[in-house]
């Protein structure tokens, strides 16, 4: 199991300094060999996460280590679903560096198969962290291309740029909502109200807002360029308190999310 | 502190200038989505079902709202604290006895554990012994593992020559006869667990009996002071903790005096009888047949279910079924691979996201 795991990372890391020196010497086959590692890292991932549930007998999404694994992968899985429709070989390399960071920060939490607590004890466990975790990882990759919007400086990709900033925040909004929906129902079910303002909910909450503010700015009022890609990392810094910045400041009913 | 209260700081999300906000949300929403919803009527084709979607997404925004007012207005929520055999005729909402229009009997409450290894942690064997050697003055603090028989040599910061130790005997029951001063085993339960040490440190040999159960009696102290102190420390001997599975009460619901209804409820899975939920929520280590359940009487949650379902599906339409063309500008499909468009090569302008707010009928609020 904890060759999978290293694997993925090695994959990752292989990927970053393939996509850099694709993206140097722009060499496309060198590119498409940084895809394909990024991708077998991916594979490496889903393996291991699958492995993981079966020896667990449960969704492996109850803990800060397992939760930075499915982020890592749908860091990797995000970007991978742009690169079937377009190239851009600088945000692959940002998404292979985020990708191997966060496998490489997840490596450094207890990582041993713990029984849950009775409140995780339930099939929205998986649903509602692999929803959450998809939207995290729309709205990672959408901070990497605001990133590298407001670096690169050629108009066309700058405007491929832009519109993978909104579609991702597009999908991330989708499954972020989805995501607080399905804790809600959870938590109605475990506890008996959809909504208490803990601070995870509030600050998720939060998060929702500054990424509707950034779809209704951009649908009605047609924001573009850099004003959107601010507010994008700006949703992503959001997105970043309400994972870490909650379990490690704030008393929370996510509290076993520090672990 | 008084002012932060009266400023509602100490319980914003109960406070009156945060209930006019969301008072104010929803106002603006109502405004917002009559005013989608003309627009969208003047659209056609699916210009107009991604209007109506979006129409939806804020009109489940309102649902979810007005689901949450009759929750705080005509809601019910409270606790039945009782043990095994005993039956409630009502439940405690902030002090106040609130009658049930049934009675609910605790028929059974049982907390599950997970599975552990049997002996593992229940009773202290030689490995889990161990000395301890402290030096506050070194800020030092190790731990020696019991070796009998075999020194063991310690080097020390500042100190030109080790520490040297030998544990000589361990006993699990020290006793000690009055009459010969011999040292022997009462029995093999660890009541009274004992090792003796001896030390050789700084030209002086020590050697004496470090008792676990006992720590400051006996122990081990270098000559040269400030010095070094030996304890003796075994695992203990308390079960080792088990994680807990599960909490299981089975209720019965008795009405007219008979059992209209049996069901064993957990931490996920509440029983609902007409209109009353009733959670498993609390236990008490020391008493293991008492238990407290939450009870809620929630009329909004139904609007609220709805509204979250109306949202996704609203969602998805907006962004995936009808997704705007932005003037059929798309993200530059590629049978090869896609153009790199890092280095600038290739571009199509693509955006199926663009605002248009030059088209008739556009969904702006």
């Amino acid at each position: 199991m904890t060759l999978a795991f290293n694997l993925a990372l090695i994959a990752f890391a292989v990927a970053l300094v393939a996509m850099v020196v694709a993206l140097v010497a722009k060499h496309r086959a060198v590119e498409i060999a940084a895809t394909a590692l990024l991708a077998a890292g991916a594979v490496a991932l889903t393996i291991y996460m699958g492995l993981r549930w079966h020896a667990a007998g449960r969704a492996p999404f109850s803990n800060m280590f397992e939760s930075l694994v499915l982020f890592a992968w749908t860091i990797a899985a995000v970007y991978l679903a742009i690169r079937t429709r377009v190239r851009v070989t600088a945000l692959g390399a940002a998404a292979a560096l985020l990708a191997a960071l966060v496998l490489a920060y997840a490596s450094a939490f207890e990582s041993d198969i713990r029984p849950l607590v009775p409140a995780l004890r339930s099939n929205w466990l998986s649903v509602h962290v692999f929803t959450c975790f998809l939207g995290y990882g729309g709205f990672a990759v959408s901070a990497l291309g605001a990133v590298s919007y407001l670096i690169v400086r050629d108009h066309g990709p700058r405007e491929v740029l832009e519109t993978i900033v909104a579609r991702t925040i597009a999908f991330g909004f989708l499954f972020l909502t989805a995501g607080i929906v399905t804790g809600s129902v959870w938590a109605n079910s475990a506890w008996g109200t959809y909504w208490s303002w803990d601070p995870k909910e509030t600050w998720s909450l939060v998060t929702w807002l500054i990424y509707a503010v950034f779809l209704h700015g951009r649908f009605t009022r047609g924001w573009r360029g850099r004003v959107a890609a601010w507010i994008s990392l700006v949703g992503f810094a959001a997105v970043l308190f309400t994972y870490f910045g909650v379990n490690y400041l704030l008393p929370s009913l996510h509290s076993y999310a520090r672990q | 502190m008084e002012f932060l209260q009266r400023l509602g700081l100490t319980h914003v999300f109960t406070a009156g200038w945060f209930l006019s906000l969301l008072a104010l949300l929803a106002a603006s929403l109502c405004a917002c989505t009559f005013r989608r919803y003309a627009l969208a009527m003047r659209l056609h084709g699916s210009a107009r079902r991604r209007a109506l979607a979006s129409v939806l997404t804020h009109v489940s925004l309102l649902l979810i709202l007005v689901g949450g007012v009759l929750r705080a207005t005509h809601g019910q929520r409270g606790v039945i604290e009782f043990r095994e055999g005993d039956t409630a005729d009502c439940f405690l909402a902030d002090g106040v006895r609130i009658p049930l229009p049934f009675l609910v009997h605790l028929a059974k409450f049982e907390t599950e554990f997970y599975e552990t290894e049997q002996g593992t942690a229940t009773r202290p064997d030689a490995n889990a012994a161990r000395l301890l050697l402290l030096w506050p003055e070194k800020e030092l603090s190790m731990a020696l593992p019991v070796k009998l028989s075999e020194e063991q040599q310690v080097a020390l910061p500042d100190e030109p020559m080790p520490l040297r130790v030998n544990v000589l005997r361990q006993v699990q029951d020290f006793v000690k006869d009055r009459e010969t001063g011999e040292v022997r085993s009462r029995s093999d339960e660890p009541r009274n667990p004992a090792v003796q040490v001896e030390t050789v440190f700084d030209g002086s040999t020590n050697r004496t009996w470090l008792f676990a159960n006992h720590p400051d009696f006996g122990a081990m102290h270098g000559v040269k002071a400030p010095s070094f102190k030996l304890v003796y420390q075994i695992a203990d001997q308390a079960p080792a903790p088990r994680d807990i599975k599960s909490w299981k009460s089975t209720l019965q619901v008795v009405e007219g005096g008979k059992v209209v209804r049996e069901q064993t409820i957990e931490v996920n899975a509440p029983l609902a009888h007409r209109g009353y939920t009733f959670y498993q929520s609390g236990y008490n280590p020391r008493d293991p047949a008492w238990t407290s359940l939450m009870v809620v009487r929630d009329p909004g949650v139904l609007l609220v279910y709805t509204g979250f379902l109306l949202m996704i599906a609203g969602l998805v339409v907006v962004f995936y079924v009808y997704p705007r063309s932005g003037g059929g500008r798309q993200l530059p499909a590629d049978s090869e691979g896609g153009p790199d468009l890092a280095s600038g090569h290739g571009v199509t302008r693509g955006d199926a996201l663009h605002g248009d707010n030059s088209r008739p009928g556009g969904t702006g609020s």
